[in-house]
């Protein structure tokens, strides 16, 4: 379904995808996310009149110890404003593991906490120090690794990790 | 480089009831010297288990099969941890990166 007109806007909320919506902090979520999902919603999306065009970002020069791809897709503040900024980036292909997206920290943890689906979790301690690095659902398909930063990605972002479909969202607080 | 931090996914808050039979995907996590447990490098995975383990797993399936094995003979945070740093130099060909 194609939720956005030509013009960057969200034509019809009552054909959009919800997981979509979520990502514009607009409408209830249901479902869950997973960055398989979230490729997918964004891809079935995306209007082929956008001046942006999607750029496949990977990084085999400066980060050669990072084997997988890492994408970045800047959703929130491009769709709000209606495509006005350049840096709206979009994969190819959405064959790679791990997906990247920027959020204020209000939605990065609004997405954590629906990422768990309302499943019981139980916390990640980190068997040196002690401390609670994140959280786990109890059938253990969920991993949330709290704000930290890596080389991968450089800035503060929490890691949703879904072990089943085997994806893991990145998800920069701005 | 060192380890920053080390965590255990099927035993995430806890250890193993019986140390001697046990295996878990475990994330470990890597920095330069100045790296924290927040601020580090890159994250690798392995599956640590017991010689108990996979003695058992031989016994019932006649094989033992998983990715970047390190196998311990107790399931503890010191063994693991002392494993671990031992395996440190050549961690980016022997652990799977996340």
């Amino acid at each position: 379904m194609n939720a956005i007109d030509s013009s960057g806007l969200i034509s019809s909320l009552e054909s959009a995808d919800p997981q979509l919506l979520a990502l514009f902090g607009i409408g209830i979520v249901g479902g869950g996310y997973s960055a398989a999902k979230i490729a997918r919603a964004i891809s079935t999306s995306y209007p082929s009149s956008c001046p942006y065009k999607p750029t496949h970002e990977s990084y085999p020069d400066d980060k050669p110890d990072v084997a997988q791809e890492v994408i970045t897709v800047t959703v929130l503040p491009v769709f709000k404003e209606g495509f006005n900024t350049p840096d709206f980036r979009l994969p190819t292909s959405f064959d790679t593991r791990n997906i990247t997206i920027n959020l204020p920290a209000i939605d990065a943890q609004t997405m954590a906490d629906q990422f768990k689906q309302g499943l019981q979790t139980r916390p990640i301690i980190d068997r040196l120090s002690g401390n609670v690095v994140g959280e786990i659902t109890i059938d253990g398909s969920r991993v949330i690794r709290y704000p930290h930063s890596d080389r991968g990605t450089p800035f503060p972002h929490w890691n949703l990790e879904d072990k089943i479909n085997d994806t893991n969202l990145h998800v920069i607080i701005k | 480089m060192k380890i920053s931090s080390f965590y255990y996914i099927d035993y995430p808050d806890s250890l193993p009831t019986d140390p001697l039979f046990a295996s878990s995907e475990v994330y470990v996590e890597v920095s330069g010297t100045d790296g924290d447990i927040n601020n580090f490098d890159l994250t690798y995975a392995f599956t640590v288990c017991t010689i108990e383990f996979v003695r058992r797993s031989l016994s019932i399936e006649h094989f033992f099969s998983a990715r970047s094995v390190v196998v311990v003979d107790r399931f503890d945070d010191h063994t693991i941890k002392n494993a671990l740093e031992a395996i440190l130099p050549k961690i980016n060909t022997l652990g799977l990166l996340k």
